[in-house]
């Protein structure tokens, strides 16, 4: 698609966004599914021509299907539509999960998910109409383990302190889209409390062993090892915060393989809503790979921004933000500042 | 003795999750914890809204946390069955106002909050509709339905499970 097609196409969209609604569009007429359609559109300015990507990039969109099936189960889809030139997979299945009700506190869940190891993960999928900042953190490009396939049991508002917990028995990370293909092989267990209306605290531990890691495509690391397959430990921790005046989330995460050096993560985004369509917003991103890491590639990256995000209607929204970026992998040095701006939508 | 050593040797090979934790916690929980606090000393609930359910069996749901079911964080009654929720849409005359009682933020605030929760897949998608006679139709018509109506409906709903918010 050209400059001028993707010019086109982004006015299109802020019309259509802009302009005046149609019949609410979000109203659920019918009894048992539901269908949404999340998109976005992202335009970038940066101070070094040597960065990567394109100026304006088309994002993924996600269809994604609720289904009642009966009174207790439930069915959740979610694919992903990207053009073959940004991704070489075209569709791709993010989600795809049936959710049984035990009770009203406890239920269990069945098939590819998201793995719960951090609030991020667990609530902002692949939709960027819900993100509070224009990408992920940077950790979730190397070390978290976003998608698993297995058997999840969860459980909700458990006591006085709101607590909450999700077990997860996983194909692990190896086995990509093909269920148990290694047999067993993740583990993911997740606590939280909700102690107050509007603040969740969570911790999790996920591990993992990474078959063949050498050939694993999220291998980087520059240390000669001889284990084939490895170990992997995660662990994470999220604060997150939200009233009707401020949002602010942490999200901090280690991780070890064979070693013993840790390699860590730290993000922290604080939002003010100045106005009830007005949030400005801070944000750090902090990523430290250990030097002597054998699978992941080693190195320090550090984004720090200040942001505005602008919420048009129920179904879109526009972030700017200006970010300075410096990141020293092992073999790339890059320092450079940006602006960037996204529209996303939710259908 | 022996188990007991090789638990110990086990269990130490988790105890970098604790440095870990030391090292990267800490400010920002102190921070968050502050502004948790100030947002508990706000809130001014008047009145002026009513739950209303069509459940079997009262006594049960008098058990249960209202405004956890209308915020999502309940999504099933106590026997596991789904609580099928209707909220007022952008048309209706409760909007705003529901919106602001509930989630303390706009209406358009609360819906945001519904749809990020269903993609989240935590939450069961609520219904919407644009009048509250709707709504009170819908439950009455409905057995494990909830809505949350405008106290001025009271007379109307008296077959219903009833809550003052």
């Amino acid at each position: 698609m050209s400059c001028y097609s993707k010019f086109l196409w982004l006015v299109f969209l802020v019309v259509v966004i802009s302009g005046p609604s149609p019949v609410y569009a979000i109203a659920l007429q019918s009894n048992n599914w539901n269908l949404n359609l999340f998109s976005y559109v992202t335009g970038r300015l940066a101070s070094s021509e040597e960065v990567d990507g394109e100026d304006i990039e088309l994002g993924e969109t996600s269809v994604f299907v609720f289904g009642r099936l009966s009174d207790r189960l439930s069915v959740l889809t979610e694919v992903t539509l990207l053009p073959k030139k940004y991704r070489e997979d075209t569709v791709k299945v993010e989600r795809l999960r049936l959710r049984f009700e035990l009770s009203d506190k406890h239920w269990l869940s069945l098939g590819k998910m998201h793995t719960p190891v951090n609030y991020w993960n667990d609530s902002f999928h692949h939709g960027r109409y819900f993100f509070p900042t224009i990408e992920r953190p940077q950790v979730f490009k190397h070390f978290v383990p976003i998608h698993d396939i297995g058997l999840r049991f969860s459980g909700s508002r458990l006591g006085k302190y709101g607590f909450f917990y999700d077990f997860v028995l996983g194909s692990g990370q190896s086995a990509g889209d093909k269920a148990f293909a290694n047999g067993l092989n993740s583990i993911t267990v997740a606590v939280g409390v909700r102690p107050i209306k509007n603040l969740e605290i969570r911790t999790s531990f996920y591990r993992d062993t990474i078959i063949d890691h050498l050939s694993s495509s999220d291998h980087g690391g520059t240390m000669q090892t001889n284990y084939e397959d490895i170990d992997y430990q995660l662990w994470s921790g999220s604060i997150h915060y939200e009233n009707n005046r401020f949002k602010a989330l942490g999200e901090f995460s280690g991780s070890k393989t064979i070693s013993d050096k840790i390699n860590y993560a730290s993000y922290l985004f604080f939002g003010w809503k100045w106005k009830p369509q007005i949030i400005p917003f801070v944000f750090s991103d902090y990523l430290n790979v250990d030097r002597e890491e054998e699978h992941y590639s080693p190195g320090i990256q550090r984004r720090y921004g200040v942001g505005l995000q602008y919420i048009i209607s129920e179904r879109s929204d526009l972030k700017v933000e200006l970010t300075s970026n410096d990141s020293s992998r092992h073999d790339t040095n890059q320092n450079y500042a940006d602006i960037r701006f996204q529209i996303s939508v939710g259908i | 003795m022996t188990l007991t050593r090789t638990m110990l040797i086990s269990g130490s090979r988790y105890l970098w999750v604790f440095e870990i934790m030391k090292k990267l916690l800490g400010i920002p929980l102190v921070f968050m914890l502050g502004l948790a606090q100030m947002n508990q000393l706000q809130g001014d609930q008047t009145p002026k809204l009513l739950f209303i359910a069509n459940v079997e069996n009262e006594q049960i749901i008098v058990q249960f946390d209202v405004g956890a079911i209308l915020t999502g964080a309940q999504t099933s009654w106590h026997n596991g069955s789904s609580i099928k929720l209707v909220l007022p849409g952008r048309k209706a005359e409760t909007y705003e106002y529901v919106g602001y009682q509930i989630f303390q933020e706009s209406g358009m605030m609360m819906q945001r909050h519904w749809l990020k929760l269903v993609f989240s897949g935590r939450g069961n998608p609520p219904k919407y509709a644009d009048n509250e006679l709707d709504m009170i139709k819908y439950v009455k018509n409905t057995p494990g339905s909830a809505a949350v109506i405008g106290a001025k409906n009271r007379n109307v709903v008296n077959e219903l499970f009833v809550k003052e918010l």
